[in-house]
């Protein structure tokens, strides 16, 4: 039984729907949305609402939902960011994602002992392309259910390339063209 | 002139002892404080030191006091709170809410608003080694993770600005905080540290003062463990 709390057509949710159509679950799983909602926008431009819906109500709503699901959820995944590692643009949404997984090793720190195992995977954006690659290792996560409190970096060794470190034309995409 | 450097939560603990160890360093020094009748007691003992009244959870107040000051070389946010263990589960959204808007948001509205004013320097933030997770501090350990995350981002944006921005994670430390815990949980506490006990705020001064200087500005995006080694992990029994 896996059950999903994302909202319709978001990342996470089409990687359940993949989980759901390849994985046999013997226990209470599931899979949880944990995307920053924040806009990216350099520090000096971040407002405080920004602030406020980015991160204190984002934080809050993510630990009432993992609150809600244990411990009768026996194993639960995370789908959120690696911008905890640091990105331009990224100041919430880099404290969303570390703040996220600090909620997540807290859990399963609390929850281990009942059974309860707790994953995160961080995903480098949204691109329907890493799909089917975070729902593999969200099955096998769900499923082992003996990896726990663990942040898994799903997006082939990209970060590997440091890309952020380098000065902010080099590193952030080009503007699409306006419309 | 003398650098300048802001240390909020500066009328006690490791904020205090961070201000008065900057100014013995020759740096000019505001400490600031939501705690008026703490920080009247403290400036009343300290001499090259600037006492403000500060509630760093305001954004605006942040930034009218940086207004008023001379152009800083160096921001730290000291100030922060802690709580009781709690169960996931029995944490109110008030507890979680008030706990991420002091130590994240204090760090946030801090780092945006001397960023905004900085020419070059450091951004030092207080994380704690908890932020690596802690059963029964959900709240917490979220509120200093997040710390850690905004410092990374903070880095990667600022140092093409000369800004570098770090994180110093302390361990178990001699504070108010620490000692409003009941006796019970400070011994518990205590058997987990390495060293035995908790450490005195003036050794994670120490560490804030070297990312101040200029060998510690090469830093950049770093979380300095200033734990005896906890996290490592090895816990005698």
């Amino acid at each position: 039984m896996l059950t999903v709390i994302a909202p319709p057509g978001s990342l996470a949710a089409r990687i359940a729907s993949q989980v759901e159509a390849s994985t046999s679950l013997p226990k209470p799983c599931a899979i949880v949305d944990a995307m920053p909602t924040t806009r990216a926008a350099p520090l000096a431009e971040l407002t405080n609402a920004d602030f406020e819906a980015g991160c204190i109500a984002s934080l809050a709503d993510l630990a009432a939902t993992l609150a809600n699901l244990v411990p009768e959820h026996r194993h639960i995944v995370l789908i959120g960011t690696n911008a905890g590692l640091g990105d331009w643009d990224a100041a919430l949404a880099g404290a969303f994602a570390a703040g996220a997984v600090g909620l997540m090793r807290s859990a399963a720190l609390e929850y281990a002992g009942e059974g309860v195992t707790m994953n995160y995977i961080a995903l480098p954006s949204s691109d329907a392309a890493l799909v089917p690659g975070a729902a593999a290792m969200a099955g096998a996560l769900l499923a082992a259910g003996s990896v726990n409190g663990q942040i898994i970096v799903c997006d082939g060794g990209a970060h590997l390339r440091m890309r952020a470190a380098r000065p902010r034309s080099a590193a952030l995409p080009a503007a699409s063209p306006q419309a | 002139m003398l650098p300048h450097a802001l240390v909020t939560g500066g009328a006690q603990g490791i904020g205090r002892a961070v201000a008065e160890t900057l100014a013995m360093g020759g740096w000019g020094v505001t400490a600031a404080d939501r705690d008026e009748i703490a920080l009247g007691q403290a400036a009343e003992q300290w001499q090259g030191i600037d006492a403000a009244v500060l509630d760093v959870t305001n954004g605006q107040q942040v930034a009218a006091l940086i207004d008023r000051l001379p152009p800083l070389d160096v921001v730290v946010n000291c100030a922060g709170i802690a709580a009781e263990l709690l169960p996931l589960k029995d944490i109110s959204r008030e507890a979680f809410e008030r706990m991420l808007r002091v130590n994240l948001g204090g760090t946030f509205f801090l780092a945006r608003e001397a960023a905004r004013r900085m020419e070059r320097g450091a951004i030092i933030t207080i994380a704690s080694r908890g932020y690596l997770g802690g059963a029964g501090a959900a709240h917490y350990v979220a509120s200093k993770a997040a710390v850690v995350g905004l410092t990374r981002a903070l880095a990667v944006e600022l140092r093409w600005r000369g800004i570098s921005v770090n994180a110093v994670a302390p361990g178990m430390v001699e504070t108010r905080m620490i000692n409003d815990f009941t006796a019970d949980m400070r011994a518990r506490l205590s058997r987990l540290e390495p060293s035995g006990g908790p450490m005195p705020p003036s050794t994670i001064a120490g560490a804030v003062a070297y990312l101040a200087s200029d060998a510690g500005r090469m830093l950049n995006g770093q979380v300095l463990m200033v734990d005896g080694g906890k996290s490592l992990g090895v816990v005698p029994c």
